[in-house]
């Protein structure tokens, strides 16, 4: 049986989970230290420490990274397996930890012009980020719950973080009662699953799995349940519906945190779930996710047609992306887990840089930017419309000048046609509403070029922050896009335990992932 | 020449130039261009960029060996070692011939219309420049990935230039080319991926992958989706929609640059060698003979019936696409050779009308036929040089069109008499709609006042279409130095097709008792 | 191959088609240079083209002496070919290969000219002809802004039509065939500016197209038969496959091309339009040379012709059916140039039914004499016309100058016009000894005597016995001739006899022709007069018999015997057929005369005609019928069903998926994703309901 998880173990299992969660707290704090005094001071007083939130937060993202790349194995996995060592982990955290600086640089880019947001916002963000990590490396159901959960409930005060806008507070309660609505699947689930196997550890499922081939309803149905609840969190269809609203009525750079990391994270789990613990029941899940798959890639694709809210567009692109995503769950394979991640750094660094594009012309109005904001942006702004036409043709997936987007399809196409059973039929799915696709990303880049100006819309001056996200993320979309090995190298290592031929030492648990990182 | 160019190691790097040259204009003019006029003109430095294409593309020619088996210039560089994608280009009798138009009318097509694009120059140029690269790399490439980004990255800058730069509709246009290109191109992705997973998952080398086993069924999907992808592409009908528009919308020297057949080169190249039982599928073949056959005359007889000039241009160019699908599936070496002529042929004939009709439209802003009349008599100069191309278009003996059908025709009678018969009677209605247009444009009264004072071609217009001139008539007297280098390469694709898998289900090769 | 001509000064004999194109040339840049520099420049259109005929006025002398001298050096050199041909008696052809043109595997495509006795004929008629009508067209084309123009298209036509009979090859010669097409599209539309001439140029380019359909597929189906398209080679080995079906189709298709190149039915409706080109165009191109090419071609595949019997059968009787129809139109037409461009059509038949019967040398034999009577009564049609546009000119009326009814007493005016017109008018109703009485009257014979005996007689065709076919020829021919005397000679009497009705104020302008128009019309009257002594039948020895026969003995003899009946005909049987054709033409010039001297209304009060004579008038509305038939189907099917209706309906059904999808997406939307929270969570219990069943449901 397993042993007793003693403190040192676990502080080390946690190492940057708990320097993140200490580094929040200490702004946490020191946000409440504002000096008080008159209402000049205070204001001046809050944005110095709104400021200071936020720079922390970044500060505290970028050491977070450090730490991983740096001293990932110093925080080996837990030897009873509840926490996991393994590259997938550290690749996913680096995923998550990059995508909230950048949204961070974004609310800071958003934030020079709306003072809307107090200076917990970035905390919170932080506090969610922490919550992912512990979803990437939580390797038993309760850890995965109590990452959702700490994941969540710091998303759903962001949704709503803009006070003063009606629209947010209504996204917010959205958010809010759907989340808690479908975390209570994803809860009774892990119950039943844990009744049927009685235990929480994806190891030990995967060991009962293993046991019992012909699994019993009580199983069945856990394992349905649960599907639900993470079909909930990464938006496939048709649990999707809460995302455009929730999307629509957040600040960009929140629904920017939303679109790019939460899904990394939220995909992060549900692989290591699925690969880790149910792997042996696939001939079970494996239908429905294939449905899930299509369905969320076609309903996703084709609602997005008629859009001309540019932040509903996006999230309905982002649902369809989850379904690609799944297609890689679907493979269920080493190579699926490496597309996820390839696909995951693509997807990110596509939807911040969109999303940065967005808060540089809508100029924090209480509004979403729509096609018509944004025709002829060609005109006025020749950088802004040819970064943001390179991040469409890279949801797109075209090659060169969609930069990376067309390896993440074509790792996920490899994956699925290279699976023990491949998914021929799936592929030609996705590749047609990648088609559908086609349609409503080339409108937006259309009414950029090939549209005039629409009167009377001078745009805001864009900060420098912006343009610096904006640029950089051009910049490495189109590095690697000609050139994806080092990123795909990383992926390809960064393999969840159980994947693994060998398991890695405890000794030196994650030499796999070192010896591909950077360096 | 051959052995100077040569002693200069020209053979190691002439492709790679040919290839990336016009990336490196494009920065150039993207970077340090300006609108026309002040500072360094965004289009003289195309130009200059595009005239050293051209010399390059002259060198190619010369350092090609017209007996040399197999690949030429060839190089091979890794590049994406985890999956094996490597930048391996080549050129055979079948590329060679492409690259060289390509590279030579381009910078025709920019003097030729020189006038066309005055606005946002320096995009325009970039754009030109890239959709080059994409086209030639489209040629060279034997890595089927590399194949595969030269295919979609021709297809962006296509997209911005006529959407931006086009006239009418140009927006819509632009986006159906990019829809329709993407459905097959994406399916022919998939393809490529599986074959190269079925190869081993080591190399996207043609000459690797065209040695893999495939089963039956395989080779008539992968074959489909790659059959499709160039069928949208070069118009077959009925993919056909989408060209008429964009070319009828797009400025001219794009309308030159989708005249280049890229899809057609594409299945000589990849889709017949690739999949030979697929290709040689009696169904398959007759299925895509009769769609040949189909695009013939429903071509022909569309362009009877256009009012603009510029569509009617697009439909004969369907109604030549038939003859080269015609030839390329009658699969003799005739037929083939002629479909090769016919792509060649059509990359200077109808690049040529473009340009005129160009010349129109940037005169007087219309390419309505029914505008026009009687122009004989103010643009002598113009009016020759139309009749000419013209008659190239309706293939008359002496000019280069006809060496291309009567080769492909010729070669296709003896496989299949009757698809040739019916292919033949296309002549009639070529002569139909070429003449009623010349009608339209020259002769008649000269009745409306806005052609009276008509400006004839000026000597830089005049310099250009006369090199189109010598083509039209060298080609059309004297193709044997063309023919002597398409000669092994079509005899490869006629052998590789019919001495495939099922090579005994297959006619022998002579045609000849 | 050796030949008894080599190092002769046949080695020269690329140049024939050389020179008229360097004449071609020279005159196109004479005539592009000043409207290129007058192009684009100030004032009306009329204005530039004014300077630039001025310019013109100092080269037009340079354009006559180019344009004509070319002409001339060619016949020259053809005259040098043909006298060096006869020193040595040549036998084998004289092939000279120069280029390979297509060489593509098993193909061997060259370009090469092959002198045989048969193309020097051929080149001898085109040079010398060509070389008269050049003259007369310095004349006529004097006052007119194309002059350089057209000398440049006329030379370019020459150099075309001699590469057709020079050409080695059937590739080579549809070069030359396809290559007059063109020029005789340019020349009929010449005159551009008015549509019908342009429309006219077009039909027959056109018309002509549907027969070189028939000739590129013959070409095809050689090279697969045989894998040559050479004549020798093709022919030799064609040669040992007679009377298979596959000869027989390579024969009918080349008929379809000759039908459509010498304005056979049904293939003969683009010749009477095309006489909107200036007059010698229609005398050179539409009369003497170009129209002809069909016959050449049949004599030049003689040997598949004569491998393949039912198609000669086919040729003869398409050819006599041609001939009577068209003489029946010309019967009631009032344009003089129609009435010969129907007369035309008429003799073409002649000749193919000729060909079409084996009798080559006949057929040749009247394919130059009917090039000089006819080439004669275009000119002579060309002078007239020319004196009354200058009358019309003259007094400022506008009327038509072609129309007979515009004419009538012309002889007093132009009395040499006169007496050309009236021998040739003797030479073509075939009245002894005019050369057209010696070669028409030789087809009837030849034609009988196939019928009586020979293996035309003996085959049958859609099971008529082919004796009783021929005798049905032969009386088609009979009749034909008859009518070709009536409308001739009226044409005759009511152009030049009688009272004149051009006019009272244009009576004094009218007069004779320019010594530079008369001159070659004269030359051409004596040819006409005398050209009967190339082909003496041995029935009427007035000279040395056969001489063309015999000329042309090495290249279609052996053809021509296989064909022959083994037994000639009777002395008196033909005799008898001489006095019946004699009789029926004397007839027939008399009735017209009859008929015709009375004087006839003009114009204005003349009733249309009425019953059959309207439908003659009116070409039996032949034109009318293909346009309902076939033009006009064809252009809706083209501009209605397929551009409007199917493309468009391709068109839609794409971009009518992509709406639909955007439809139901917003609907969708608008429905579901109404933003009602609660409705959210039914769908995500829904859902997972669903889920539920997918799994446990099996």
């Amino acid at each position: 049986m397993s042993p007793m998880l003693n403190a040192g173990t676990f502080f080390r299992a946690l190492a940057p989970e708990l320097l993140l969660s200490a580094g929040a707290m200490a702004l946490l704090l020191a946000t409440v230290w504002t000096p008080q005094g008159n209402a000049g001071d205070s204001a001046e007083g809050a944005e110095r420490t709104s400021t200071l939130a936020r720079f922390g937060a970044i500060l505290c993202a970028v050491v977070g990274m450090v730490v991983v790349i740096a001293w990932g194995d110093g925080a080996a996995g837990t030897a009873d397996g509840r926490i996991a060592g393994d590259g997938f982990r550290w690749a996913v955290d680096l995923i998550i930890l990059l995508g909230t600086a950048l949204s961070l640089l974004l609310l800071d880019a958003e934030h020079v012009r709306s003072r809307a947001y107090s200076p917990e916002v970035p905390v919170l963000m932080l506090f969610s980020a922490v919550g992912m990590m512990i979803l990437a490396a939580a390797r038993d159901l309760m850890f995965v719950f109590l990452g959702i959960e700490l994941m969540s409930l710091a998303l759903y005060v962001l949704a709503g973080v803009n006070r003063r806008s009606a629209r947010g507070a209504e996204s917010a309660i959205k958010y809010f009662l759907l989340g808690s609505f479908s975390t209570g699947f994803l809860l009774y689930g892990m119950a039943l699953l844990y009744g049927a196997t009685g235990s929480t550890r994806l190891a030990d499922i995967a060991g009962w799995v293993a046991l019992h081939p012909a699994l019993d309803p009580l199983f069945i149905v856990g394992l349905a349940l649960l599907l639900v609840g993470f079909a909930f969190k990464v938006a496939a269809a048709p649990f999707h519906m809460w995302t455009p609203d929730v999307y629509d009525g957040a600040p960009l750079p929140v629904t920017a945190f939303m679109a790019a990391v939460v899904k990394t994270a939220g995909f992060a789990t549900f692989a290591r779930v699925m690969i880790e613990a149910l792997a042996g029941a696939s001939p079970r899940w494996h239908p429905v996710v294939w449905w899930l798959a299509a369905g969320t890639m076609i309903i996703g694709n084709v609602l997005a047609l008629s859009q001309r809210n540019l932040v509903r567009l996006l999230a309905y692109s982002s649902i369809a992306h989850a379904g690609y995503l799944l297609v890689a769950i679907v493979a269920n394979s080493a190579a699926g887990s490496t597309a996820l991640l390839f696909y995951a750094v693509s997807y990110t660094l596509a939807t911040i840089g969109a999303f940065g594009v967005l808060i540089a012309i809508n100029g924090g109005a209480d509004r979403s930017p729509t096609i018509d904001d944004i025709a002829g942006l060609w005109l006025v702004r020749p950088g802004l419309a040819v970064s943001m036409a390179v991040f469409f043709l890279a949801f797109l997936g075209l090659p060169l000048v969609g930069g990376m987007g067309f390896f993440a399809k074509w790792y996920v196409l490899q994956a699925a046609l290279q699976s023990n059973a491949p998914q021929t039929v799936l592929v030609v799915i996705l590749v047609i509403t990648s088609v559908v696709s086609a349609a409503y990303y080339l409108t937006v880049v259309s009414a950029m070029f090939m549209r005039p100006r629409t009167e009377g819309k001078a745009l805001p001056v864009t900060s420098p922050i912006t343009s610096g996200v904006v640029l950089a993320m051009t910049l490495a979309l189109l590095f690697l896009g000609l050139y994806p090995t080092p990123v795909i190298e990383l992926a390809r290592r960064a393999l969840p335990a159980s994947l693994l031929v060998v398991r890695p030492d405890p000794a030196n648990p994650s030499s796999l992932f070192r010896s591909a990182d950077l360096r | 020449m051959h052995d100077f160019l040569l002693s200069i190691g020209t053979a190691t790097w002439i492709l790679p130039a040919l290839l990336l040259w016009p990336l490196v204009g494009a920065l150039a003019v993207w970077g340090v261009g300006r609108e026309a006029g002040a500072g360094a003109d965004a289009r003289v430095l195309t130009l200059g960029t595009l005239i050293v294409e051209g010399l390059l593309g002259l060198a190619l020619w010369g350092v090609f060996d017209p007996s040399g088996q197999g690949w030429q210039a060839r190089v091979d560089l890794p590049w994406l070692t985890d999956i094996g994608a490597g930048f391996s280009v080549g050129v055979d009798g079948l590329a060679m011939p492409m690259v060289v138009l390509t590279a030579i009318v381009m910078p025709l097509a920019l003097i030729g219309s020189w006038d066309n694009v005055r606005v946002k120059t320096p995009a325009f140029g970039a754009l030109a420049l890239i959709l080059v690269s994409g086209l030639i790399g489209i040629f060279v490439s034997l890595d089927l990935l590399l194949f595969y980004l030269a295919w979609e990255l021709m297809l962006i800058p296509m997209y911005f230039l006529i959407g931006i730069w086009g006239t009418g509709a140009s927006a819509r246009a632009s986006m159906r080319y990019v829809l329709f290109t993407l459905v097959g191109s994406l399916l022919m992705l998939v393809a490529i991926l599986a074959l190269w997973d079925l190869g081993g998952g080591t190399s996207f080398h043609i000459d690797h992958l065209i040695a893999v086993p495939l089963t039956y069924r395989v080779q008539l999907f992968m074959f489909f989706a790659f059959f499709l992808a160039f069928a949208v592409k070069s118009a077959l009908v009925p993919f056909h929609t989408w060209l008429p528009d964009a070319q009828s919308s797009a400025p001219t020297f794009v309308a030159v640059a989708l005249g280049f057949k890229v899809g057609t080169y594409a299945i000589l190249r990849f889709a017949i060698p690739l999949f030979p039982a697929a290709a040689t599928d009696p169904t398959v073949r007759s299925t895509i003979l009769v769609l040949s056959v189909i695009g013939i005359i429903y071509g022909a007889l569309l362009a009877m019936s256009q009012r603009d000039l510029k569509r009617m241009v697009a439909y004969s160019s369907i109604s030549h696409l038939g003859f080269i699908m015609l030839g390329a599936f009658a699969l003799t070496q005739q037929s083939v050779q002629g479909a090769v002529m016919v792509m060649v042929n059509h990359g200077i004939s109808t690049s040529a009308l473009f340009l005129l009709a160009g010349m129109l439209q940037d005169r007087r802003g219309t390419n309505e036929m029914g505008a026009y009349g009687g122009l004989a008599r103010v643009v002598p100069a113009f009016s020759v040089m139309l009749t000419l191309a013209m008659l190239s278009t309706i293939g008359l003996p002496g000019t280069n069109g006809f060496v291309g059908e009567f080769l492909v025709l010729v070669g296709t009678y003896p496989e299949r008499p009757v698809f040739a018969v019916i292919a033949t009677s296309g002549v009639i209605f070529a002569a139909i709609y070429g003449l009623r247009a010349l009608q339209r444009l020259l002769f008649e009264k000269l009745d409306d006042e806005a052609n009276v004072s008509l400006r004839d071609m000026s000597r830089r217009e005049m310099a250009v279409m006369s090199v189109f001139a010598v083509a039209i008539l060298w080609l059309g007297v004297a193709p044997h130095p063309l023919l002597r280098r398409t000669d092994r390469a079509s005899a490869g694709v006629v052998q590789s097709a019919r001495f495939g898998p099922n090579a005994s289900a297959l006619p022998n090769l002579s045609v000849t008792p | 191959m050796t030949s008894a001509l080599d190092g002769t000064i046949a080695e020269f004999g690329w140049l024939l088609p050389l020179l008229p194109l360097l004449g071609a040339l020279i005159n196109g840049f004479i005539a592009l240079a000043p409207r290129l520099r007058t192009a684009g420049g100030q004032g009306t259109v009329a204005q530039r083209e004014a300077v630039a005929d001025a310019s013109h006025l100092t080269t037009k002398g340079i354009v006559s002496i180019v344009g004509t001298g070319v002409l001339l050096l060619a016949f020259g050199l053809t005259i040098a070919i043909f006298a060096a041909m006869r020193g040595v008696g040549l036998e084998q052809p004289f092939v000279r290969t120069y280029a390979s043109w297509m060489p593509v595997g098993s193909l061997v495509v060259d370009w090469g000219i092959q002198l045989d006795q048969l193309s020097i004929l051929m080149a001898l008629v085109i040079t010398g002809v060509g070389t008269l009508i050049h003259l007369f067209s310095i004349g006529y084309m004097k006052a007119d802004p194309g002059y350089a123009r057209y000398f440049a298209y006329l030379n370019l036509f020459v150099a075309f039509m001699l590469v057709l009979v020079l050409g080695s090859s059937y590739p080579v010669l549809f070069v030359g065939w396809e290559g007059v097409g063109l020029c005789s599209y340019l020349l009929i539309g010449f005159w551009f500016s008015e549509r019908a001439n342009a429309d006219a140029g077009k039909k027959a380019f056109v018309v002509n197209r549907i027969g070189d359909f028939g000739f590129l597929v013959a070409m095809f189906l050689i090279w697969a038969t045989v894998g040559k398209l050479d004549f020798v080679g093709a022919h030799g080995a064609l040669a040992g496959m007679s009377g298979s079906a596959v000869v027989v189709s390579i024969a009918l298709f080349l008929f379809l091309g000759c039908a459509g190149k010498s304005a056979q039915l049904p293939l003969y409706v683009w010749l009477p339009d095309a006489m909107a080109g200036p007059t010698p165009v229609s005398a050179l191109i539409h009369a003497a040379t170009m129209v002809t090419a069909g016959v050449y071609l049949v004599a030049r595949a003689s040997p598949v012709f004569a491998g393949a019997p039912e198609a000669s059968l086919v040729v003869a009787i398409v050819g006599a059916i041609t001939a009577f129809f068209a003489a029946t139109i010309a019967l009631r037409q009032w344009d003089i140039k129609k009435v010969l461009a129907y007369s035309t059509v008429s003799q073409l038949g002649y000749m193919f039914v000729a060909v079409g019967t084996g009798a080559y040398a006949a057929g040749v034999f009247h394919l130059v004499t009917h090039a000089f009577f006819k080439a004669l009564l275009f000119l002579g049609a060309g002078s007239v016309i020319h004196a009354l546009h200058h009358a019309y000119h003259h007094s400022g009326r506008h009327d038509d100058a072609q129309d007979l009814r515009n004419m009538g007493g012309l002889a007093r005016y132009m009395p040499a016009t006169a007496v050309a017109m009236a021998i040739g008018t003797l030479a073509i109703v075939g009245i002894p000894p005019l050369s057209g009485f010696f070669s028409k009257d030789e087809i009837l014979s030849a034609t009988f005597a196939r019928a009586s005996s020979s293996p035309l007689g003996t085959t049958s065709l859609l099971g008529i016995p082919g004796d009783v076919l021929l005798y049905v020829v032969y009386a088609l021919g009979l009749v034909t001739a008859l009518l070709t005397a009536v409308y001739m000679t009226r044409m005759l009497v009511l152009a030049f006899a009688g009272e004149n009705r051009t006019g009272a104020g244009e009576q004094s302008a009218l007069h004779e022709a320019p010594a530079v128009m008369t001159a070659p019309v004269i030359v051409l009257a004596l040819l006409a007069l005398v050209g009967g002594w190339l082909n003496l039948p041995a029935l009427i020895p007035l000279g040395p018999v056969g001489v063309l026969e015999h000329w042309l003995e090495p290249v279609v003899g052996t053809s021509a015997r296989r064909l022959a009946g083994s037994t000639p005909l009777a002395h008196e049987t033909e005799w008898v057929l001489v006095a019946v054709a004699v009789a029926t033409a004397m007839a027939g010039i008399g009735y017209a005369a009859m008929q015709f001297r009375k004087p006839i209304q003009d114009k204005e009060h003349s009733r249309a005609d009425t019953g059959f004579a309207g439908v003659l008038s009116n070409a039996y509305g032949v034109d009318a019928a293909i346009d309902a038939a076939v033009v006009r189907p064809v252009n809706v099917l083209a501009g209605g069903v397929l551009a409007r209706g199917i493309d468009v309906g391709v068109d839609r059904t794409f971009s009518a998926t992509g709406r639909l999808l955007a439809r139901t997406a917003s609907f969708i939307g608008s429905r579901v994703q109404d933003g009602d929270v609660g409705k959210y969570a039914w769908l995500v219990a829904a859902g997972a309901l669903a889920m539920l069943a997918a799994f446990t449901l099996r």
